[in-house]
């Protein structure tokens, strides 16, 4: 648009100093008046008024106030949240190692458990109190009127029969 | 840009003429004269600097651009070319993967036993040239002997730290958590605590048995690193073992761990348990009693087993022999056959049975010899011509008798019967070097073959084989495939392992004629009365069984031997409620002891056991008692 004017216009200014300083021509007057014309339709109210005054400008302190304080709140916020993070990463840790811990006991224990009731063992300890295998016993049969069958001969059983050792 | 125009006006002003200059410039920029209108201000500033500085603008220019140039060379670089080494480095100075060690299984008997489980333990290393001084390396071998004498002797361990032939070396494995922790603590004050530690404890888990030797060959036993090796760990080692996992976490200069930075974990799966059909109680008892019956009759050794007869289950099985370990032992009932001798003689009873040939008291006039295939065949014991019944040639195990049985009943006949107790066939039993043992076919047999396998030389079978056979004959004719294994358990599901379809070995009315027939074996009283076996007879229980007494081959001669003789003895107890088929095989007792002598005694004192330990009823009446010798002279 404006383009179509520069030619016809040769003595145009170049820069808004020289418009200022250097001749004004009645053209450039009035492209100037044209362009300030454009100029206030097309500038928004707002970008006009970036220049207030302090008051106004005070005016938006509790807005600014209210920025610094949802900031500290959210820095203060992210610091405790980690925190409490690395509190519970700490914690879990220490679970982590208490369970481990405790897993050796309890495996300490069904060793010592299935050591105990296992069949040599138990063995031994009978021996030890003087227990044998009663081996192939005689045996008194009890029918339902109370009668007492006697099957086989009762004899002692023989001490340690069982003498090979290390098998 | 609103500083550089400097306008005296108002900021609203100032923020006017910006826009105004820029657009002014904008459409400068279109029209033709903008070309020279900038030519000539760019000419003017230069102008104002002065030419000599020209040269040292590009000199400028260049040295920057170089320098972004390599700087953006680089960056390409190590962002894309070398990214993956470097990604990688970084990774590994902060990164550790810690390997989360999956649990081996658990072998349970039948009961809940545990016969075979790993707990965790510890491995003592050392990197020997982190030591200043031989007498660190003394006193860390002193502290270590102290603690673990006799199993590893200080002497040890300081020629481990001197001889200089590993980086690495392990100064005692199989150490208790708690014992490890100590000994490290004890070490660390020797050394310099300051310094890298120059011994470190690493976790090798530890399998325990605490059965012993009794369930060794069974269970099998483990190496150092945790994999089976033998019996039931190496046939189910990978059910056993479970899956590693894994995690990963960053550490810290010091390389702990930091706290919340764990992930990719994939949890460790452990191992499957496997619970056996073993009774871990009767398995001690049998093999103790094995071992004392072997030690007594001068045998090489000998193997036993029980078996039940209602189910595939196995509950105890063990071999011994004199001055051999479990391992070198193995699972004798399961990988060496042997020639069973008569406790053969039943599959010809059975055959003759079954084709109605003979009943228990057909009259037989029995020889003390017979001539089979040009081969002459001699009683055990020698005879007139007696009468006998067929209850009293298997009771008396004559060879003559059977032999003229087994020819009733045709060769043919016998070859199908023998096919189908399942011998030469594999048990599939759930253990390693499942053997089928030698049963020669029909077509391979000699002329002396039909005279030998009724008896059952010639032949041979496994112990396991054996009992199948007399499972069968006492469950009715239907042979029920042994199994080692009774469940498998895997995240607290438990599978039972699959029964495998019963076989037909023989009509249910021969089988249990047969059974009642072979109660005549443990008949004890007069001649006329008396079995091979009345030793093996159990109080307040009916017993069926047979014995065998087997010449073994001589080596030296390639023929069979005079003197020694594998002894054996088959039996069902009890038998007019059959529970348990138990077998007893004894290698070269002193003196070619036979079967009735010393496999029936082992026989009655297992049986006696595993009756009252399963809490079997009493058999409601006593066996009847058969005749054997119908007369002594014919």
């Amino acid at each position: 648009m404006s383009s179509s004017q520069a030619p016809s216009a040769p003595q145009t200014p170049r820069t808004l100093q020289q418009a200022q300083v250097g001749t004004t021509t009645r053209a450039a007057e009035r492209a100037r008046a044209r362009r300030d014309r454009r100029q206030l339709k097309s500038t928004p109210a707002r970008v006009a008024g970036a220049g207030r005054p302090v008051r106004s400008a005070l005016a938006r302190v509790p807005f600014v106030i209210a920025l610094i304080v949802v900031l500290a709140i959210g820095v203060g916020g992210v610091l405790y949240l980690n925190t409490k993070i690395d509190e519970s990463g700490i914690r879990a840790e220490q679970a982590r190692s208490t369970t481990a811990q405790l897993r050796l006991n309890i495996e300490e224990l069904t060793r010592t458990a299935a050591d105990l009731n296992a069949t040599p063992r138990l063995a031994a300890e009978a021996q030890v109190l003087g227990l044998v295998p009663s081996g192939d016993a005689a045996i008194m049969s009890i029918d339902a009127n109370g009668t007492m069958t006697l099957l086989g001969t009762p004899t002692p059983a023989k001490a340690d029969p069982l003498k090979v050792e290390g098998q | 840009m609103s500083g550089t125009n400097s306008a005296p006006s108002r900021r609203g002003r100032t923020s006017r003429r910006i826009t105004a200059e820029e657009r002014e410039r904008r459409i400068r920029a279109t029209a033709p004269t903008v070309g020279t209108a900038r030519a000539g201000r760019g000419r003017r500033g230069l102008m104002h600097r002065g030419v000599g500085h020209r040269g040292r603008s590009w000199l400028a220019l260049g040295l920057v651009l170089t320098m972004f140039g390599a700087a953006g060379y680089q960056l390409v670089k190590i962002q894309t070319v070398d990214a993956a080494t470097y990604s990688a480095k970084a990774a590994q100075q902060r990164d550790r993967t810690i390997t989360l060690p999956a649990s081996r299984g658990t072998i349970y008997d039948r009961n809940g036993t545990p016969l075979a489980f790993t707990v965790q333990g510890r491995a003592l290393a050392a990197w020997p040239a982190l030591f200043t001084s031989d007498a660190q390396r003394r006193a860390v071998a002193n502290i270590v002997g102290d603690a673990l004498s006799p199993a590893v002797t200080a002497a040890d361990v300081f020629t481990k730290l001197t001889d200089g032939k590993s980086k690495y070396v392990y100064l005692a494995r199989g150490l208790m958590p708690a014992q490890a922790d100590a000994l490290e603590a004890a070490i660390v004050k020797v050394v310099d605590p300051s310094g890298r530690s120059p011994v470190t404890t690493e976790r090798q888990d530890l399998r325990e048995t605490p059965q012993g030797t009794t369930t060794q060959s069974i269970v099998g036993t483990t190496t150092w690193d945790g994999h089976g090796a033998g019996g039931i760990e190496i046939k189910y080692d990978d059910f056993l073992s479970g899956a590693d996992g894994e995690r990963t976490v960053d550490t810290d200069s010091q390389g702990r761990p930091i706290p919340g930075t764990q992930r990719d974990e994939t949890p460790a799966v452990d191992g499957g348990n496997v619970t056996l059909t073993i009774d871990a109680d009767l398995q001690y008892t049998v093999s103790k009693m094995l071992a004392q019956t072997v030690a007594d009759s001068g045998a090489k050794g000998g193997m036993a087993m029980v078996r039940s007869v209602t189910s595939p289950d196995i509950l105890a099985m063990s071999a011994y022999y004199v001055g051999k370990t479990p391992a070198e032992v193995g699972n004798m009932p399961v990988t060496s056959p042997f020639e069973p001798g008569s406790v053969m003689k039943a599959v010809t009873f059975g055959a003759a049975l079954e084709k109605g040939t003979i009943t228990p008291t057909t009259h037989y006039a029995v020889p003390d010899k017979i001539l089979m295939g040009g081969h002459v065949v001699h009683d055990a014991w020698s005879h007139n011509r007696v009468g006998m019944s067929a209850t009293g040639i298997l009771a008396k195990s004559s060879n003559v008798g059977t032999l003229m049985i087994a020819q009733q009943v045709g060769q043919d006949t016998f070859a199908a019967e023998l096919r189908k107790y399942g011998l030469g066939q594999k048990t599939g039993i759930q253990l390693p070097a499942d053997s089928a043992g030698i049963v020669p076919p029909q077509s391979q047999w000699s002329a002396t073959s039909f005279a030998n396998l009724p008896l059952g030389q010639g032949l041979s079978v496994t112990l396991v084989q054996l009992s199948d056979m007399y499972q069968g004959v006492a469950n009715g004719g239907l042979r029920i495939p042994p199994s080692i294994v009774e469940s498998t358990t895997k995240n607290g599901i438990t599978t039972p392992v699959p029964e495998r379809p019963p076989v037909r070995q023989l009509t249910k009315k021969a089988s249990n004629t047969l059974l009642d027939m072979m109660r005549g074996t443990v008949q004890g009283g007069d001649l006329m009365h008396d079995g091979t076996a009345p030793g093996a007879a159990v109080t307040g229980y009916q017993v069926a069984g047979k014995t065998g007494t087997a010449q073994q081959v001589d080596a030296s001669c390639g023929c069979y031997s005079k003197t020694k003789v594998t002894a054996t003895f088959a039996g069902v107890v009890p038998a007019d409620n059959p529970q348990f088929v138990i077998t007893v095989v004894l290698d070269a007792p002193r003196g070619g002891a036979e079967g009735g002598g010393v496999a029936a005694p082992l026989f009655k004192d297992i049986a006696a056991y595993a009756l009252r330990a399963f809490d079997v009823p009493l058999s409601k009446t006593k066996a009847p008692i058969y005749d054997l010798y119908l007369n002594m002279g014919e």
